[in-house]
């Protein structure tokens, strides 16, 4: 009896240590499912039903009408231009002058500490009040935007948000503002860990400065570039609180983008089934990009 | 010209850029700050000026006109809680991922980086249907569960980091010694990840307080954080009071400002989540 009980009670604990790793991720798989995959799953329900807030009795089955209103809708296609605008045009921005400061902070310098402080600060800032300060800095009657532009041929408090061809460049230029030190730290990053023996090769073989970063340093980067751009792209691709707070989409639709015209779908015109329809297309479109990414991430893990 | 020249030349350059690039950083803060103690006739100067008698009166506006204080109180529940409730949990996790092999130990994070990825508008929808069903609609709860949903990834993946720089031969001598796993769970892990725990507590708390969709589409009178009352400003009509603009600003940045001091050794980990080293 004796020994069954042993039996019984080591193979309980073996039992219990093969479960323990289970338990620990129990809690947070619990609510994973429950907040996001249930609300996921809901939704992609929602998207097939006539449902909007303001008949709150039809319910009933609309098929894929929901996706075809959402995609022939010419608010849709701008939306998605616009979107395309915005993302291209900070990415390409902020890769680039998050490479100019990574390339000035790469060299030592008194005081560099603070320097390099006060260059990522913008990254942390709350979005919406970033945006309200930037509504102050282009304001054109206090502004300081309009006026430094009065210098460069623009008009005397030029509006710069409420014009149509300037609204997207001035938003693209907060974006720049807030979310260039991310590509810089990742790069400053990247170049601090390079190999120092492939540069000097290169400045023994007398290699200018330009040579070096175009030939050796930013092939040796290029994995790591990969990754900043997509993370940053994502990111532009679904921005909300700048716009929302500085344009709302406007002048007419000229700064909408797909996360203001779901917004709107679903909480200025409550048409909860469109505005699910719409989320799912622009899901669809982050998924296959954010599996790309997943992938090359792998690859470099395993490379590394 | 003289090597030595060109090379004085070329430092002042470098000098002049990375001035530059400072004032591009912190300057529009700067102007918020000043702006924040002018009294209406200096702020309407353009140029700013910097030198001017001080006021707190846009302070003061701020305070007595708007609900500040109670979006304040709103966001500090939202925020800690989430805080809480996504570091324990992630912790948990993460810890697990880091010390066993069982099936699911690496799909698992690799699910929890595409949720991630998800854009919050996708959720936002089914979360104001959902929370309206339970009648959940205008409390902390929606708001603190909505968080924890896009927080929760964000700690497993930046915890898997910091666990994964403790030697595991310290946990192995620990229950050589005969401490079982959550004696060494809580006496050797958790003390040498307390600084990696504290830098995520601080991004964690950073995601709750800077959060905007959430809070104005789940939340109410009595739930809104800080930077839904961003959006009251920008959408007034009677024109934009810019003396309690600049001063919120200056309130609702003082703290992230704070924090960001003390844990940007760690931000390049904060930001890839551990997918780039930094």
């Amino acid at each position: 009896m004796a020994t069954s009980a042993q039996v019984m009670a080591a193979s309980a604990r073996r039992r219990r240590r093969l479960s323990d790793p289970y338990l620990l991720v129990a809690p947070a798989l619990v609510l994973t499912v429950a907040i996001m995959l249930f609300p996921l799953v809901y939704s992609f329900y929602v998207s097939f039903l006539n449902y909007s807030l303001a008949r709150p009795n039809d319910t009933s089955f609309a098929g894929i009408q929901n996706y075809v209103a959402m995609a022939t809708q010419p608010s849709f296609l701008g939306a998605l231009w616009n979107t395309v605008v915005f993302t291209v045009g900070t990415v390409a921005l902020e890769f680039l002058l998050g490479l100019g400061f990574a390339l000035l902070m790469n060299r030592e310098f008194p005081g560099q500490g603070i320097v390099r402080t006060c260059l990522m600060l913008p990254l942390f800032l709350t979005p919406a009040i970033v945006a309200l300060e930037w509504l102050f800095l282009f304001s054109p009657r206090v502004g300081v935007v309009p006026w430094l532009a009065s210098f460069v041929g623009f008009p005397p408090q030029f509006p710069f948000l409420a014009d149509p061809s300037w609204a997207m460049p001035a938003l693209i230029l907060v974006d720049v503002w807030r979310s260039t030190p991310f590509m810089f730290l990742i790069l400053l990053a990247g170049l601090q860990g390079l190999p120092q023996e492939a540069i000097e090769a290169a400045q023994i073989d007398g290699a200018n400065g330009w040579q070096i970063l175009r030939n050796v340093t930013l092939p040796l980067l290029t994995p790591l570039i990969l990754v900043a751009l997509t993370i940053r792209g994502m990111d532009a691709f679904r921005e909300f609180d700048l716009i929302f707070v500085l344009t709302q989409g406007g002048p007419g639709e000229r700064t909408q983008v797909v996360s203001m015209l779901a917004y709107n779908t679903g909480f200025k015109f409550y048409d909860m089934g469109r505005a699910s329809a719409m989320a799912y297309i622009i899901l669809f479109l982050v998924l296959v990009f954010s599996v790309y990414f997943v992938k090359k991430l792998r690859d470099m893990q395993v490379s590394s | 010209m003289s090597a030595s020249t060109s090379r004085t030349l070329r430092r002042v350059g470098r000098f002049v850029l990375i001035a530059l690039a400072v004032i591009w950083s912190v300057g529009p803060l700067v102007l918020m700050y000043t702006a924040s103690f002018k009294t209406d006739d200096v702020l309407a100067k353009v140029p700013p000026t910097f030198v001017f008698t001080p006021t707190l009166e846009h302070y003061r506006k701020l305070l007595d006109t708007t609900p500040f204080v109670q979006y304040l109180w709103n966001t500090l529940v939202v925020a800690i809680s989430t805080t809480v409730l996504s570091l324990t949990f992630g912790a948990l996790a993460a810890y697990s991922f880091t010390r066993f092999r069982f099936p699911g130990s690496d799909s698992l994070p690799l699910f929890y980086l595409v949720m991630r990825m998800l854009p919050r508008f996708v959720l936002v929808i089914p979360y104001y249907l959902l929370m309206r069903q339970i009648g959940l609609l205008n409390t902390h709860s929606a708001l603190i569960l909505a968080y924890a949903g896009f927080s929760l990834p964000f700690c497993i993946w930046l915890l898997i980091g910091f666990f994964k720089e403790i030697p595991i031969e310290l946990e192995e001598a620990g229950m050589v010694d005969g401490a079982n796993r959550l004696g060494v769970f809580t006496r050797i892990v958790i003390p040498l990840v307390a600084p990696g725990l504290a830098a995520t507590a601080i991004f964690t708390f950073l995601l709750g307080w800077n959060e905007l969709l959430f809070s104005l589409v789940l939340a109410g009178r009595d739930s809104r954080t800080l930077p839904t009352l961003a959006t009251s400003f920008s959408v007034s009509d009677r024109g934009i009071e810019w003396g309690p603009l600049n001063a919120m600003g200056s309130l609702v940045l003082l703290p992230v400002i704070v924090m960001a001091l003390l844990v940007q050794q760690h931000i390049v980990k904060g930001m890839t989540m551990g997918a780039v080293k930094g």
